[in-house]
């Protein structure tokens, strides 16, 4: 994925035509990273797919009153932290259900390893990943679009509103309380 | 955290990135290759950071790319449900109130989805009969569908959002 400034002005206009094509090129070319963002902002992998569908129905029923093409990436990125915000507020204000536990790949999926040390990485997996969850949201934000889309400094800086210092800032600091929360486990 | 080991953090971590300039990978190996103690550190982080990605990329699903492939027919299929139904079953409403539209989607020819001001709250039994051939719409990976029903006034178009186990998932679009 490139920054906002290789986003086609054309694509951008044929959506606020609604032309289908350019929606559904608008979509594949930003789900992947939008989801990024809702797992980043919420730290939550069960609300990503419903809050994802909250930020698209937005997205069509707004295209219109983006401005600037350019900012397609900002734009979409404010609707996505909105829509991220509003749905960890509702979940506040409801009871907490018990999300259902991802799929743990099987012990034969493990490339022959022994099951102890399966079991270890397995831990290790679990604990990292609630390390991750319980990052504080800005360095969660930056660290996972850094690792899932392989964003650059100034990529994660154009979408999020941040200078790339402050990015950098940020993931180092994400890092040292990963490192921290795992206490030399990895 | 003495200084010099937040520059070192720093420097790791631009480095893992991919963000380093030439100068500064430069500054770094002559300090990795002369300290265990930063060796020991910058393995760790990189071990930290494959790991991580490795988690990220389990937790998000392996085909992230190929997920939002699925959000294309689902969204365009909500718009066009509704832009469809809007355009062609409202103003058939507005001529023949109840009646059948004609247009593949079966209907009840009695009072409508919408219960008049007044009706008794038995008259939601009629309900059922629209909900025969509702027009559902599911949204891929995720737990809701919607259900497009034309109302019996000129219009009328109620959405209701499903929220429905994982497990099961309604597959055709119908009455379009």
């Amino acid at each position: 994925m490139t920054p906002d400034t290789t986003v086609p002005t054309e694509l951008v206009a044929a959506a606020q035509r609604g032309e289908r094509r350019a929606v559904e090129r608008i979509v594949q070319e930003n789900a992947p990273w939008i989801r990024s963002v809702i797992y980043g902002m919420t730290g939550r992998r069960d609300l990503v797919d419903d809050v994802a569908q909250q930020v698209w129905i937005s997205v069509w029923r707004r295209i219109a009153d983006l401005q600037d093409p350019g900012r397609l990436r900002s734009w979409l990125y404010s609707i996505a932290r909105n829509a991220a915000i509003d749905a960890l507020d509702a979940e506040r204000r409801r009871p907490r259900a018990v999300p259902v536990e991802e799929r743990q790949p099987a012990a034969d999926d493990q490339g022959g390893k022994g099951p102890v040390s399966v079991l270890e990485s397995r831990e290790v997996g679990a604990a990292l990943q609630r390390a991750i969850e319980s990052l504080p949201a800005i360095y969660r934000e930056p660290f996972v679009l850094r690792h899932l889309e392989n964003w650059s400094y100034a990529e994660i800086g154009a979408a999020l509103g941040l200078i790339e210092d402050t990015v950098e800032t940020r993931l180092v600091r994400a890092r040292r309380l990963l490192r921290e929360a795992l206490e030399g486990r990895v | 955290m003495p200084p010099e080991n937040q520059e070192l953090e720093t420097l790791i971590s631009r480095h893992l990135d991919g963000e380093a300039s030439a100068e500064q990978r430069r500054e770094l190996n002559e300090v990795l290759s002369r300290d265990r103690t930063a060796r020991a550190l910058y393995d760790e982080y990189a071990a930290l950071d494959a790991e991580a990605a490795a988690v990220l990329r389990r937790v998000m699903g392996s085909s992230n790319g190929h997920r939002s492939l699925r959000w294309a027919p689902w969204f365009v299929t909500v718009v066009a449900a509704a832009a469809a139904l809007v355009a062609a079953i409202g103003p058939r409403w507005m001529t023949h109130p109840g009646a059948a539209p004609g247009n593949g989607l079966r209907t009840h020819a009695g009072p409508g989805w919408f219960m008049p001001p007044g009706e008794s709250p038995g008259a939601t039994a009629n309900a059922v009969d629209v909900l025969v051939d509702p027009t559902a719409v599911p949204a891929r990976r995720s737990s809701r569908d919607f259900i497009l029903i034309p109302g019996s006034r000129p219009g009328e178009i109620l959405l209701i959002e499903v929220r429905r186990p994982r497990a099961t998932r309604a597959v055709e679009l119908h009455g379009l």
